[in-house]
């Protein structure tokens, strides 16, 4: 084990590799299983987007054959580039797992890597699944150290720090010494990058593909006897000095009380449920609570009022959004949604579905103001309350105080977990494979080959041939999947 | 003191269904015991296509189950035709000769509506139309199969989810890898529970009354060789590894009476290429149904079936069997260009050997007696010359060869646009049509003809609605009509 006088990079090294089996606990289990569930679910979302279809089109990008699948794809290329290219496609709906702890998003830079090199060199669930652990700990717990000088600089700590995650990752996987493992993580402070001011451009989901290749490759190239400098995180000239600044960090929290308990059972990882701007979330959920628990639905309502915590309103008062960007930043879209369809999904931001006319009938009845007893600079400041009046004259509402997405002691439930990601999976893979993919990485602590999994992220692409191009023709049948 | 009101069995469709069914009417505390991990769980219903076959008069009614069909589809009641008791019961006539118990099957197709209004409203099981598996593009508007409109959204897989979200929704108790090995009985001979193996030992568990829903024996080779033949002992198993007839011999032991078809199955072409058991992640895409656009020859060389007697929906649960009993269990399915696009899409999961001519395509293929083969396909050709602008393969289109021994009497073209195809099939068991005797409460019967007191069971394990064959999305319908019955009886205080 590391002594304190060792190089940073060791140590993390020796952190990492003691995290096994008996880490993990039912709970830390769960939520890393979840975590991976809800991290493919939103990559197929991203693949029909224009930052995976431009990366695929890019000369050298993706055109070596290999084992690892670009996910939605029949292409299997190297893993670097296919860590690359579903790596961006997770980040690419902003839709994926995040930590207030991190400040980022945890996942996406370690599930992509991770199942490209699991293809290549075979691994079973468990093994991911606690590469997974291992490389959530190092990465959380390096915010824990540099954060949030660092986020306030101006770094993408979801993809500054995630280099190391996914070093961390890969490494673990592929059982790299502990002098390699922290040549992998030197590697990775050199390739460490990400800017926000990129943010609002399709670089932010670049940022995670570009960090999930570049800690893989770390790891290879330290796996074939590549060198760094293992001090490079306290030199002078190092990570923190150049990154953060001077006594701008704190090394000890990188270990103090490590895995103990887990990052990935911290309170502070959640999911995001809605496919929209997480500030309008809360009045979404207390709206669905309203139509669950009260029987509300859009014909019995004359007034809906929204009362979001007054932080939440600059950038989502939009009583009347046109286009699918405004509508995902309309508190007020998002709860007549919610009431009129159930869970807002990815296809009601899209084309003109807040200009249906049941939608413009309903946000003409409803208003939304800062609530009036959410203290402005409380310690809470993700709360709404929704109140409806009905027809009868009943006012009916919930209030949530605090709800920074779905995770601590509010997870998703396992029904809305697959409510989303069967709406997220449509757009990346053919229809009937989507059940039996959740079904497998329901348990997939179990699986014995990644493979059982990785089978059902293949699509098809449109046959060029006669073959299955024909079915909507007269007197044929329709596309068949069934079986009785 | 009883552990539990009510002991469940199994964990597949009809099992859930009893469970919820147990606790709607009131029983407090029930428990379903799951062979299966986690990962393996929900028997046969996670390997089925969730078609719900059930009778109604007037094709609107229908609309509550799948209230967005008419906004997605123009038209959609236009093209589907009344599907009535008499209707569904004649076609389970049909299909099984006639034998078929008439008073199961009366029961089954009386309350099957409704029974499937209550799978979407107690059940919460969301369904869609079976737009990919019955209904064909005619005149722009989709024409369906009769009866066959609705199945479970995500098919098999989605119904055994949305089944066990409800049960724990509800309150239910599941238990995995928990295996019963037993039923236990008072001084009276009522059954009072189980005796119970899992990772903690064995152990008895007491329950007022136990509801078997565990599927028949057709994952238990010696079951299947010594009740079907060796033919179906070699069978591949297309569903869950699970089934092994455990719930039939614990109730046997217990004098229960074997009523049905002992030597029966379900059993379905699939691909010749797959393992013994089917991968779970693939569900039922080793199928290979649509024989019915071409010929199948055995290794003799020499068609055994008449690939187009009827539309695949009523002949595929019995070709299984017939490709079971050809030499090798084996049987080629050959295919011209010209209805390649007519393929289940499922076909893209193996490679098909492809020839330019019918010699080279022999060639290549396992088949012992090459020049009956080749003798087959052109006598054949021969044969099928009349109507041929008259195929259509929306329907049973009489397009029929005349003067083979064995002629194909629908949609019978000449195979003659090169290059060939041909695809192995062997025969996939589905489950088994041998079960026990029940009461129309779903009260298991023992061999003095007198019910079990406290012993009830649902699903695949009962005997006597099917024979030979079987009519596509009744198996899943039944599950759950006598789930559901045998739930209610054993939530009464008072039963039996």
């Amino acid at each position: 084990m590391a002594q304190i006088q060792d190089p940073i990079t060791l140590r993390l090294a020796d952190h990492v590799k003691a995290i096994g089996r008996h880490s993990l606990s039912l709970r830390g289990l769960s939520m890393a299983r979840t975590g991976i569930i809800d991290t493919i679910g939103v990559t197929l979302a991203g693949v029909p987007e224009n930052c995976t279809k431009i990366l695929l089109k890019t000369p050298g990008v993706a055109t070596a054959s290999g084992k690892a699948l670009v996910m939605g794809t029949e292409k299997r290329t190297t893993t670097l580039d296919a860590a690359f290219i579903n790596g961006t496609a997770s980040h690419a709906l902003d839709y994926d797992d995040f930590s207030s702890d991190f400040g980022g998003h945890q996942s996406v830079p370690l599930v992509a890597p991770l199942f490209a090199l699991a293809e290549e060199r075979g691994a079973n669930g468990m093994q991911i699944l606690l590469a997974y652990v291992a490389a959530m700990e190092a990465l959380i717990r390096l915010a824990r150290a540099v954060n949030f000088v660092h986020y306030d600089k101006g770094w993408h700590p979801t993809s500054t720090l995630g280099v190391f995650g996914a070093a961390a990752a890969c490494g673990y996987l592929v059982g790299l010494d502990r002098e390699r493992l922290a040549t992998a993580f030197a590697l990775a402070a050199s390739m460490s990058s990400g800017l926000k001011a990129n943010f609002g451009s399709m670089t932010k989901p670049f940022h995670v593909g570009h960090c999930a290749r570049n800690g893989l490759l770390a790891v290879l190239m330290a796996e074939q006897g590549f060198e760094a400098r293992h001090g490079v995180m306290e030199h002078k000239q190092g990570f923190f000095d150049v990154y953060n600044g001077p006594g701008l960090y704190d090394v000890e929290k990188l270990f103090t009380d490590w895995a103990n308990p887990l990052e990935v059972e911290g309170p502070g990882i959640a999911l995001k449920q809605f496919p929209c701007c997480g500030s309008t979330h809360p009045a979404i959920a207390m709206m669905l609570k309203l139509a669950q628990e009260e029987g509300v639905t859009p014909a019995n309502v004359t007034k809906i009022e929204i009362l979001p915590h007054a932080r939440r309103m600059p950038h989502t008062d939009n009583p009347w959004p046109v286009t699918p960007l405004q509508a995902k930043f309309s508190v007020q879209y998002g709860v007549v949604r919610a009431l009129l369809s159930g869970a807002p999904k990815i296809n009601h931001f899209e084309g003109t579905a807040s200009l249906e006319p049941e939608v413009q009938r309903l946000l003409s009845i409803t208003t939304a103001a800062p609530h009036p007893d959410m203290p402005r600079d409380g310690k809470d400041q993700w709360g709404a309350e929704v109140i409806v009046t009905t027809l009868d004259g009943r006012r009916l509402s919930r209030r949530v105080n605090q709800m920074v997405g779905r995770g601590g002691d509010n997870p998703m439930t396992s029904s809305e977990l697959w409510e989303k990601f069967a709406d997220c999976a449509e757009r990346g893979i053919p229809r009937a494979n989507i059940a039996p993919l959740f079904d497998k990485l329901e348990s997939f602590e179990e699986i014995h080959d990644v493979h059982e999994v990785t089978r059902l992220l293949e699509c098809p692409a449109p046959s060029e041939a006669p073959r299955f191009t024909e079915v909507e023709r007269e007197g044929v049948p329709l596309q068949t999947s069934w079986v009785p | 003191m009883n552990d539990y009101d009510v002991i469940v069995v199994g964990a597949g469709n009809a099992a859930l269904a009893a469970a919820v069914s147990a606790k709607e009417n009131g029983a407090d505390r029930v428990i379903v015991f799951e062979k299966a991990p986690r990962s393996m769980r929900g028997g046969n219903t996670h390997w089925s296509g969730g078609v719900l076959r059930f009778a109604f008069d007037d094709p609107r009614e229908i609309a509550p189950l799948v209230p967005d069909a008419e906004r997605q589809h123009e038209e959609f009641y236009a093209g589907i035709e009344p599907y009535t008791k008499a209707d569904y019961h004649g076609d389970l006539m049909r299909v099984t000769s006639g034998r078929t118990d008439p008073s199961l099957s009366r029961i089954l197709v009386d309350n099957s509506k409704d029974t499937v209004f209550w799978m979407k409203q107690v059940g919460c099981i969301e369904m869609e139309p079976a737009t990919t598996l019955s209904a064909v593009r005619k005149d722009n508007k989709l024409v369906w199969a009769r009866g066959l409109v609705v199945r479970a959204a995500h098919e098999g897989v989605g119904l055994s989810r949305s089944w066990f979200a409800t049960a724990e929704r509800m309150g239910i108790e599941i238990r995995y890898g928990s295996a019963v090995i037993e039923l236990l009985q008072d001084g009276r001979g009522r059954v009072n529970g189980v005796r119970l193996r899992d990772d903690a030992g064995v152990s008895d568990v007491l329950g007022h009354a136990v509801v078997l829903g565990c599927g028949g024996f057709e994952a238990n080779v010696q079951m299947r060789t010594q009740h079907i033949g060796p033919l179906v002992g070699a069978a591949k198993v297309r569903g869950t590894p699970h089934n092994q007839g455990d719930g039939l011999r614990m109730a046997m032991a217990i004098h229960a009476m074997p009523w049905g078809q002992w030597s029966g199955c379900h059993a379905t072409p699939i691909s010749a290429d797959w393992g013994d058991f089917a991968p779970r992640e693939l569900t039922d895409k080793s199928n290979r149904l649509s024989y019915i656009y071409g010929v199948m020859l055995n290794r003799q060389g020499k068609r055994f079936v008449d690939e187009g007697e009827d539309g695949a929906l009523f002949t595929y649960a019995k070709f299984g069997r017939a490709i079971l009993a050809q030499p090798g269990a084996k049987a080629w399915q050959i295919f011209d260009s010209r209805v390649l696009h007519l393929l289940e899409p499922r076909y893209s999961t193996s490679k098909p050997i492809i020839g330019n001519t019918f010699e080279g395509l022999l060639d290549q293929l396992d088949i012992d007696d090459k020049k009956t083969a080749l003798a087959t396909l052109k006598a054949y050709n021969d044969a099928a010359r009349i109507n041929e602008d008259k195929y259509d393969p929306s329907r049973k289109d009489g397009v029929r060869t005349e003067g083979l021994e064995l002629d194909k009497t629908n949609w019978a073209r000449r195979l003659d646009a090169p290059p060939y195809h041909a695809y192995s099939a062997t025969g996939g068991i589905t489950f088994t049509f041998g079960g026990l005797r029940v009461t129309e409460k779903a009260e298991v019967v023992g061999t003095d003809w007198r019910p079990i007191p406290g012993l009830f069971a649902c699903g695949e394990m009962i005997g006597g609605l099917f024979y030979d064959n079987y009519p596509a999305g009744t198996g899943l319908v039944s599950g759950a009509t006598f789930g559901r019955i045998a739930g209610r009886e054993a939530a009464r205080p008072g039963n039996a």
